[in-house]
């Protein structure tokens, strides 16, 4: 660089540096040269979490060396968290997948890429050939990209015509598409990030947000900084970080949350706060079946049936749910959920309700979804700015791909198998005969497992995800895997306990490493570029995808160039959306823009669904019209309290609740990789509250085995650590992939959203 | 002569027509701001004449509301260090 | 009978008489406190201090405005006159200034400065803020200092101090280096216009720390696990 050159960069800088000062946060177009610090960034979302943080990628010669919040993006402003910050170290891990393996006499090969997807593609097509089309299985992930889930769906439903398409968002979001579902004939939030701005309570369902989605609670902490008659309630089965920030902390004994709901509502009709307005205008009443059962039974098989009931007859369904009648069964005290009632029925607070896994991984999920709906449509706060539920998402696209594409059994990218008009218009879009799509769902994630177990399903592509650590019950799963006559195919960019059970391993490209699309909790699509080179022979989800339908025939409904295919993929995906109701951005849109909100009719993103003020689909003749629903009525369904699947008993005297901590993703495979992440917390532990671990002799450090009837493990214990549960809970993070929790729990579901229950079991404990 | 650097201030909505006026002076490099309506001037002339003319040029741009000089600087007046110079 | 005898029978009547309403009120009363027990159905809702996670957040609710805080040239205070005080990394400063009352234990006569800092005219200083005002007894860790002098000489060295700034990557949110433990309030010490200038955060206002800020653990193993094709 000579001296001109030097003075124009330091020139440049100077100028950068005062609009700083003047315009916190300007940004500069990148004219293609690096910025005075030598580097050049990108935008781009996460690559973790459901708040979906925009981010910018500091890219040097070829590799990404920095991160830093996108102060352009509305979600983050500006912030990360510590995953986020060192996010772009999760490609560097030294034992990054970058060749193909196959299984050949017991051992892993490695071998060019091309000879193994010619040995995925003759698999299949054997598979099909001895097995029929429903032999054969591909369970994908919501951290898959909107064109991976995209061109699998039209894979395996469009061409192969199987519906034996699953996602592990059935493990995590389930219950909350039900719970939509059941209540608004819609999916997804119909508020978004902004009503943080608004509310003037948050109560929190049974998540640890402080830790879950960082960057939101910070939101809410720098709000009530500034208002400090601001309120957050931690509604939880074990203190956290969370209560430790909250301004109060309510416990509740597991499963108690149900009854907790119905009690506020009682309430809330008892002392005349109901809005009769709202009810009588935009809801309508139901009971649907009890005494549902739990699913650990294999093929087990539920149908609801919904009954219309008056206000009168919900009313009285609810007097078991006087506040001193459950104390017991919540461990909540009568005055606490007169609190949480008179919080709900001050007609001038807006109060936003959160939740997470502890509300979706439930056996009971859909209900306590459609319990904690009641509270704000029995009092008309809903879909306006500060005041509504909000269902939080846990992965980076379990929205975009795996919701608003329909990679699961049941879905299409617009409308259920079931609807002859969804099959129609993915047909015609997707250029496949309409016989193609079969009409009926198959099996869902815990049951497409069960089926490899008893050998109905032979072939099952694993993509983006880690089951032999996440799934409920896992030894009986893991035997499945390993048995005879079972290929299994996993992508993936490290080794795994996943890639350890497999017949052939892939290397995919990871997120920055290809061109894609996030879709967040609030309806937000976000674009990235490619920007740096995936190591070796990895490839892109979507690349393998398209290169094995290529290999089964398929090339016509695959015809892409690999410079155009996420482009054309998504203007072709657009058609499922178009509408007032679901307009998805144009490319062009999301590619200028740090995310997009659907609806955007028009490219303006519609906030807030349902009302007319903010939502061009609602009726204008109307204040709120729920158009997911017939006659634009939500659903206000009576569900009574039912026991978990499996509570302490004599034998097995405590809780099990597992969950995670800020610092992993998931099953770790990312984050133990990141050095800082690691030394953070570099393995799991049991959370024990002080009192038990003195009955048991244990203190921080000492060795606990805890025993279910499915297995047992010895854990480090930690006591008023990150968390303190209550008397008779443990409490163990499952990232730890040594440190196998999940070979304890059960595979009990939710009837309705057959996600599992992580949360509750039946354990012992013994000094180990 | 002198390398100079400018924050230009257009007239609301005429970000782009600033732009493009003063991509096509020669000497100029332009950096828009995506989040503001701001813009970074670079300007680099090889004579004396060359600078007044741009100077003019600049002044006669319409659309601009303010040009602010940030930095100026002469590159043959600088005393770069030796070690300096053979690093950059 | 005699008038004596039939006092003295009387005497003894009254008393036994009085013994037994006494029993029979007590046993009445005892009864009567008994009721049925209650069975504590609520969970105990007293929300515990959990000693690593609590801290973060205290302070907030009565922000110091940094903003506002006039800037005062000569503050002292460096990382070097920190240090200064320590005679090993982690260890607890001595007091630099005379005891306002020598027969304090601590308490509030030390937290009348140190509670909430403060410009002090009489040191010409800033306070420095506690990050753990909860420990009363002040003087049992931090005792006075009275010039340098010492009995013989020493050669201990203690623990270096960590290196400031350790971020993974450029522009990266950088490690906390030191044990939580008497440090989890953040802000005592990385802001406001006591704090130590190379140690002062660029953002003061945002609450929730540790969810940018890594602790590391003192040693650590790699993370290692058999790849595919590895020898078994």
């Amino acid at each position: 660089m000579n001296r001109r050159a030097m003075l124009k960069a330091l020139a440049l800088g100077a100028a950068a540096a005062a609009a700083e000062k003047i315009f916190p946060g300007v940004l500069f177009a990148n004219t293609g040269a690096a910025t005075p610090d030598g580097l050049t960034w990108k935008k781009a979302p996460c690559r973790f979490c459901g708040t979906g943080c925009g981010v910018l990628i500091g890219l040097s010669k070829g590799r990404a060396v920095s991160v830093k919040g996108d102060p352009a993006s509305p979600v983050n402003k500006g912030l990360c968290c510590v995953k986020g910050y060192h996010s772009v170290m999760a490609l560097y891990g030294a034992d990054r997948l970058k060749q193909a393996y196959v299984r050949k006499n017991g051992a892993m090969t490695p071998v060019p890429i091309q000879e193994a997807l010619d040995l995925v593609a003759s698999k299949l097509k054997e598979t099909i050939a001895q097995h029929g089309k429903d032999s054969v299985s591909i369970y994908g992930s919501g951290q898959w990209t909107i064109p991976d889930g995209y061109v699998a769906s039209k894979l395996f439903k469009g061409c192969i015509g199987t519906n034996n398409v699953e996602a592990n968002a059935r493990l995590c979001m389930a219950s909350a598409v039900t719970g939509f579902m059941t209540s608004f004939g819609m999916d997804e939030p119909m508020g978004c990030y902004e009503d943080i701005d608004h509310a003037d309570v948050f109560v929190l369902w049974g998540n640890n947000m402080a830790e879950m989605h960082p960057v939101l609670f910070s939101r809410m902490l720098e709000r009530r900084m500034a208002n400090p008659q601001i309120r957050i309630i931690d509604l939880a089965t074990r203190w956290t970080r969370t209560s430790m920030a909250a301004d109060k902390c309510i416990l509740f004994r597991p499963q108690g949350d149900l009854a907790i709901a119905n009690a506020i509502c009682h309430e809330l009709i008892r002392r005349d706060q109901v809005n009769y307005a709202f009810v009588e205008r935009h809801t309508t009443f139901r009971t649907g079946k009890t005494g549902i059962g739990y699913g650990t039974e294999d093929k087990f098989a539920f149908t609801d049936e919904p009954k219309p009931i008056s206000f009168d007859q919900f009313a009285k369904l609810l007097e078991d749910y006087a506040p001193e009648k459950v104390e017991k069964l919540t461990g909540v005290p009568a005055h606490e959920i007169r609190y949480l009632a008179s919080l709900f029925g001050d007609p001038r607070k807006k109060i936003v309700s959160f939740w997470c896994m502890g509300m979706n991984q439930h056996t009971r999920g859909t209900w306590i979804q459609n319990n904690v709906y009641n509270l704000h449509l029995l009092t008309g706060k809903i879909s306006q700015p500060g005041n509504g539920p909000f269902s939080l998402t846990g992965q980076p696209s379990a929205c975009g791909t795996v919701r608003e594409v329909g990679t699961l059994t049941n879905r299409l990218p617009y409308g259920e198998v079931t609807d002859e008009n969804a099959r129609k218009k993915a047909a015609g879009i997707w250029g496949v005969p309409v016989e193609n799509i079969p009409a009926k769902p198959t099996l869902h994630t815990v049951e497409m497992f069960r089926a490899l177990d008893r050998g109905d399903l032979r072939f099952m592509w694993i993509q983006v995800t880690n089951p032999m650590v996440t799934m409920p019950k896992l030894k009986r799963y893991r035997d499945a895997t390993k048995k005879e006559g079972r290929f299994i195919v996993v992508s993936d960019v490290y080794p795994t306990p996943t890639t350890d059970i497999a017949d052939v391993i892939l290397p995919s490209a990871m997120w920055i490493e290809r061109e894609g699309m996030f879709g967040n909790s609030e309806r937000r699509t976000q674009h990235w570029d490619k920007m740096v080179d995936p190591p070796g022979e990895a490839m892109s989800d979507t690349w393998q995808l398209i290169e094995i339908a290529r290999r089964l025939g398929y090339r016509q409904q695959f015809p892409w160039t690999e410079q155009d295919h996420i482009r054309e993929i998504w203007n072709e995906y657009r058609k499922f959306h178009a509408g007032p109701k679901h307009e998805m951005a144009s490319y062009e849109m999301l590619r200028e823009r740090p995310g997009v909100q659907w609806p955007c009719p028009n490219g303006v993103e519609t906030r807030w669904r349902y009302n007319p003020k903010y939502d061009p689909a609602a009726d204008r003749e109307r204040q709120f019209d729920f158009y997911g629903k017939p006659e634009g009525k939500a659903w206000i369904w009576f569900r009574p309290w039912e026991a978990p699947a499996e509570s302490p008993d004599a034998e097995y005297p405590f809780w099990l609740n597992t969950g995670r901590v800020v610092e992993h993703w998931h099953s770790g495979s990312l984050t133990r990789r990141i050095p800082v992440l690691h030394r953070a917390v570099p393995n799991a532990y049991a959370e024990l509250h002080p009192t038990d671990a003195k009955k048991l002799g244990l203190r921080t450090g000492d060795r606990v085995r805890l025993v279910s009837r499915r297995g047992s493990l010895v854990l480090p214990v930690q006591i008023d650590g990150r968390g303190r549960p209550p008397i008779g809970m443990v409490f163990v993070p499952f990232f730890d992939e040594s440190l196998l929790i999940n070979e304890l729990t059960l595979d009990a579901f939710c009837p309705i959203s057959k996600q599992p229950d992580y949360k509750k079991c039946a354990v012992r404990l013994e000094k180990a | 002569m002198p390398v100079k650097s400018y924050l230009t201030y257009p007239m609301p909505g005429r970000l782009d027509e600033v732009v493009a006026a003063l991509t096509a002076i020669d000497g100029c490099e332009v950096f828009p701001s995506t989040t503001h309506d701001v813009l970074i001037l670079l300007t680099d002339t090889p004579t004396d004449d060359a600078e007044n003319a741009l100077e003019s040029a600049l002044h006669q741009v319409p659309g601009i509301q303010c040009l602010a000089l940030v930095s100026g600087a002469e590159p043959n007046l600088i005393q770069i260090e030796p070690a300096q110079e053979a690093r950059a | 009978m005699r008038t004596q005898d039939r006092l003295k029978y009387i005497r003894i009547g009254i008393v036994s008489a009085l013994m037994l309403v006494t029993v029979f009120v007590l046993g009445y009363a005892i009864r009567g406190g008994q009721s049925e027990a209650v069975v504590t159905a609520a969970l105990d809702q007293q929300r515990p201090e959990l000693p690593f996670e609590a801290g973060v957040f205290r302070r907030f609710d009565r922000p110091l405005d940094y903003t506002t805080a006039p800037e005062r040239k000569n503050t002292k205070r460096s990382l070097a006159s920190y240090y200064a005080r320590r005679a090993y990394s982690g260890a607890p400063p001595a007091i630099p200034h005379e005891l306002l009352d020598p027969k304090a234990f601590g308490g509030a006569s030390c937290n009348q400065c140190h509670l909430d800092g403060g410009w002090v005219e009489q040191f010409q200083a800033w306070s420095p803020v506690t990050p753990h005002p909860e420990f009363a007894n002040c003087l049992q860790c931090h005792v006075p200092s009275e010039g340098k002098n010492t009995f013989r000489s020493t050669h201990f060295t203690g623990a270096q101090p960590p290196a400031v700034k350790q971020a993974a990557l450029p522009g990266a949110p950088p490690i906390i280096p030191h044990d939580l433990h008497l440090r989890t309030n953040c802000v005592a010490c990385h802001a406001g216009p006591a704090a130590v200038p190379e140690l002062r955060t660029t953002h003061p206002e945002r609450a929730n720390c540790r969810q940018c800020h890594a602790t590391a653990a003192d040693s650590v193993t790699a993370f290692r696990r058999p790849s595919p094709g590895d020898a078994k």
